[in-house]
């Protein structure tokens, strides 16, 4: 805030003096970096907790679904079925309330014994009764028990009713069942496998990032080797590594809702070039939480082809680098030095993804499937996409990936 | 930076531990930098203050020159001034007693007001005048000494 106190000359002071620069001290960088305080890393009984919570959360995704699956009407389909073959399976029951044309030899057995009731008076069971203790007696005439069936065999689908008479009659019938199972709504899977494409690229720069290094001083170590080659960096991204739980919430079908949980994770390694070189090798763990809708295209033989689309938001959890300083002794190289830091970006990543596949039960709760697709990795502007920052990923070199993968699915 | 702790302290060894306590403070403190104003100028306001605490801490403050001894002086011509070099002002300043040149950094060159560097330093605002006041006569006395 200026006050009339100030004049000319303040000013001229001010404008010679408030930007002017001195030189720093390379050892006074290095002093700083060395207060600077560094990142704990995680020790590794908090590690296997974070493991652990994920196992639980996984298990109980397994236990949700298998709990889903049981209370789905289709069990109840099946176990209607089993028992309608079960009863088409057992021996007619016949018995003799009246005379029909189609029994005479009850109406024979009643007329030999006038002194019961008549059957058709009896309720079932006393019927039954009857017949057993009553001594059967033969018919010169008898004519043999005819069946509306078949008359030794009874036909795979069948349906075993009751007339009016009490009467056993075994008619085939051309349906399994008349009920439909009600359509299953949710759906639950985990997959696993990914087969795609690494990058490698170079950097016209030392890339350092730690030992409190930079690449000046890696400039100035090489100084007395000035006249080789010129400083770059060898950066190489291995191909991203991805697993997934998922869940679906089938809205008819052909479409289905999917969510889930998915873990990527990225490694990078880079190597800076000439006699004295840095090492650095990088791991990155990702959360993930997709969201998209799954389209049924097809049917075919029990393949089924299905198109997907949607969005993921991935945060990176954890992440070591590791470097090592080395010196090329054409022979082998010797380290000078080697450090081993956590690294972690705080900002989400945001993707789309788009894949189209095809799926065959391989058993009753699994399939294999395949899956070819494409996904874009949105610029947040951070280290991740930077090619030249200390934590560059495959996302910097290629933000839209072709993917591959293969795997096996588990449905309930 | 290292030329904002040499204004505050004119020696360099001294100036150089500072440059380490501000920029340890700046990157330690960076999530609350807002975002609103240049990050120059908030990172500069952390150097002044970590000059200011150093003395405090060692009370050089305490130890102004005294103020009746200082004779009005001839004002110095801007022109002589706008011909000497950021070096020469620099080694100026640098000869001012420490509590004159405390004042004259922040009225002149950070652009603070009296009754802000009052409230910065723990003294009145009159007083932050008069020391200001008597910084301008000694540096004008000091160039024009080095140009008669």
């Amino acid at each position: 805030m200026k006050e009339k106190e100030r004049d000319n000359i303040d000013d001229l002071f001010q404008s010679k003096l408030s930007e002017w620069e001195i030189d720093v001290m390379p050892q006074d960088w290095e002093r700083i970096a060395d207060r600077l305080p560094r990142a704990t890393s995680i020790p590794f009984y908090r590690k296997a907790t974070y493991w652990a919570a994920a196992a639980v959360a996984a298990l109980l995704m397994v236990m949700s679904g298998i709990y889903f699956f049981e209370q789905q009407p289709v069990g109840e389909a099946i176990v209607q079925e089993i028992e309608r073959h079960t009863e088409a399976l057992k021996p007619p029951v016949y018995t003799a309330p009246s005379v029909t044309t189609e029994q005479p030899v009850i109406a024979k057995a009643m007329q030999a014994a006038p002194i019961h009731k008549k059957k058709e008076e009896l309720p079932l069971k006393e019927r039954e009764d009857e017949e057993v203790d009553q001594p059967y007696q033969a018919v010169e005439d008898e004519q043999p028990i005819s069946v509306t069936a078949g008359d030794d065999e009874m036909p795979e689908q069948a349906a075993v009713t009751k007339s009016n008479a009490g009467q056993a009659e075994v008619t085939p019938t051309n349906t399994v069942s008349s009920e439909k199972a009600k359509p299953r709504r949710w759906g639950f899977g985990m997959g696993a496998g990914g087969v795609s494409v690494g990058a490698s690229n170079v950097v016209p720069s030392y890339l350092v990032s730690t030992m409190g290094l930079r690449g000046e001083d890696l400039l100035l170590m090489n100084a007395p080797s000035g006249g080789r080659a010129l400083p770059k960096t060898d950066v190489h991204h291995n191909k991203p590594l991805s697993f997934g739980v998922g869940i679906s919430y089938y809205l008819n079908s052909r479409f289905a809702l999917q969510s889930g949980v998915a873990y990527t994770y990225l490694s990078s390694d880079w190597q800076t070039n000439d006699e004295y070189k840095v090492k650095t090798t990088q791991k990155l763990h990702f959360i993930g939480i997709p969201l998209g809708v799954t389209y049924k295209i097809a049917e075919w033989q029990r393949f089924n082809l299905y198109a997907y689309a949607g969005v993921q938001m991935d945060l990176n959890v954890a992440g070591r680098q590791k470097g090592e300083l080395v010196r090329d002794a054409l022979i082998s190289d010797v380290v000078i030095d080697s450090e081993v830091r956590s690294v972690r970006e705080k900002k989400v990543l945001l993707s789309a993804n788009a894949k189209v596949g095809v799926s065959y039960p391989v058993l009753r709760f699994l399939s294999a499937y395949a899956e070819a697709g494409a996904g874009y990795y949105f610029d947040n502007g951070s280290a991740l996409f930077d090619k030249m920052s200390t934590m560059p990923t495959i996302y910097s070199e290629k933000p839209l990936n072709l993917t591959l993968q293969a795997g096996f699915r588990l449905g309930f | 930076m290292m030329g904002v702790c040499l204004r505050y302290v004119n020696d360099r060894e001294t100036a150089r531990d500072l440059l380490q306590d501000g920029f340890v403070r700046v990157f330690t403190s960076l999530d609350s930098y807002s975002g609103t104003g240049s990050f120059e100028g908030w990172m500069r306001k952390i150097f002044v203050n970590s000059a200011l605490e150093y003395l405090r801490r060692t009370d050089i403050l305490r130890d102004a020159a005294d103020l009746d001894h200082t004779a009005e002086l001839a004002g110095a011509d801007s022109s002589v001034i706008s011909r000497m070099s950021a070096a020469e002002l620099m080694q100026v300043v640098n000869e001012l007693p420490t509590g004159f040149r405390t004042v004259f950094n922040l009225f002149a060159i950070e652009g603070y007001s009296h009754k802000e560097i009052g409230e910065m330093l723990q003294i009145t605002e009159s007083t932050s005048r008069s020391q200001y006041t008597r910084a301008k006569q000694l540096l004008q006395r000091k160039i024009n000494t080095l140009y008669e």
